[in-house]
């Protein structure tokens, strides 16, 4: 049975699709939705730094939570949205694993700028690593 | 938009067969049909240097079997009382046939299994369902 959604959303088109696909799931199986946005950052000695496109998203992301959660309200679907730093698709996976979801819905492309030309970087990554169901939503 | 059509294909690996159970749980929470496809790979049979009858016998055998393992899975989904329909098609490449056939018949989504037959390792992904993934049109769901 499917319980818990993590959909990886970063405000791109591709990513709303993929939220609207999963509130289609959820739907379904009375399954509540966790939204995890994930703002780019690596690691120094003074912890953790946002690179400068993280610091655009994270000001993207501002926006984008509440369009994100009042679609999920008006299909009746429990959101939650959870803010993460980190390399994206070693965050996304590695807090699926830790907090037991069922299925991580992601984006086919995303945000991603470099010549990601068929599959998101992200998506791949996710794809290739993870050790639960994942979904692809063109 | 509903998943109506959900394609599910099958290669008679273990991992085809937990797949095809996963697409039985979340096509009885959608109401949805189930499409089975096998693929057969008519490119690389490897007979064509003995006989040219000798890919027909083993075309034969091949599409023997697959219906054998139709059959099973046929009685898996009436006790589940899920309508499911099973396909077998003859193609030289795999993917192509699998995302053609998506598009032709109206998939909205596609249960596939991270790795097959092919693939020498469970943990990469298999090159079939890598290549469904970037070339599909519709939402593709990958079974670990």
């Amino acid at each position: 049975m499917i319980k818990n959604i993590l959909v990886a959303l970063d405000g791109s088109k591709n990513s709303i699709r993929a939220l609207s696909n999963a509130i289609q799931f959820a739907k379904q199986t009375d399954a509540s939705i966790t939204g995890l946005f994930v703002i780019q950052s690596f690691p120094t000695e003074m912890g953790l730094v946002r690179t400068m496109v993280g610091k655009a998203l994270s000001k993207h992301y501002k926006r984008f939570i509440p369009i994100a959660k009042t679609m999920c309200t008006k299909k009746g679907v429990e959101f939650l949205d959870v803010v993460e730093n980190g390399e994206e698709g070693k965050t996304i996976v590695s807090f699926a694993h830790k907090h037991n979801f069922d299925l991580i819905v992601i984006g086919s492309r995303g945000m991603g700028t470099l010549g990601k030309l068929f599959l998101g970087s992200t998506s791949n990554y996710v794809v290739n690593s993870s050790k639960i169901p994942v979904m692809i939503v063109k | 938009m509903t998943f109506k059509n959900i394609l599910v294909p099958y290669d008679g690996s273990a991992h085809s067969n937990r797949t095809f159970n996963k697409a039985l749980e979340i096509a009885k929470q959608h109401n949805s049909n189930l499409k089975v496809v096998a693929c057969l790979d008519i490119a690389n049979l490897g007979g064509w240097y003995i006989d040219k009858r000798t890919n027909n016998d083993i075309m034969k055998k091949a599409k023997n079997l697959t219906e054998k393992l139709f059959s099973k899975l046929d009685n898996a989904a009436k006790k589940k009382s899920i309508p499911v329909d099973f396909k077998i098609i003859e193609s030289k490449n795999t993917v192509n046939a699998l995302t053609s056939f998506a598009k032709s018949k109206n998939i909205d989504l596609i249960i596939i299994g991270s790795s097959g037959r092919g693939g020498f390792d469970k943990v990469l992904l298999g090159s079939v369902s890598n290549g469904v993934m970037q070339k599909a049109k519709c939402p593709v769901l990958i079974i670990k």
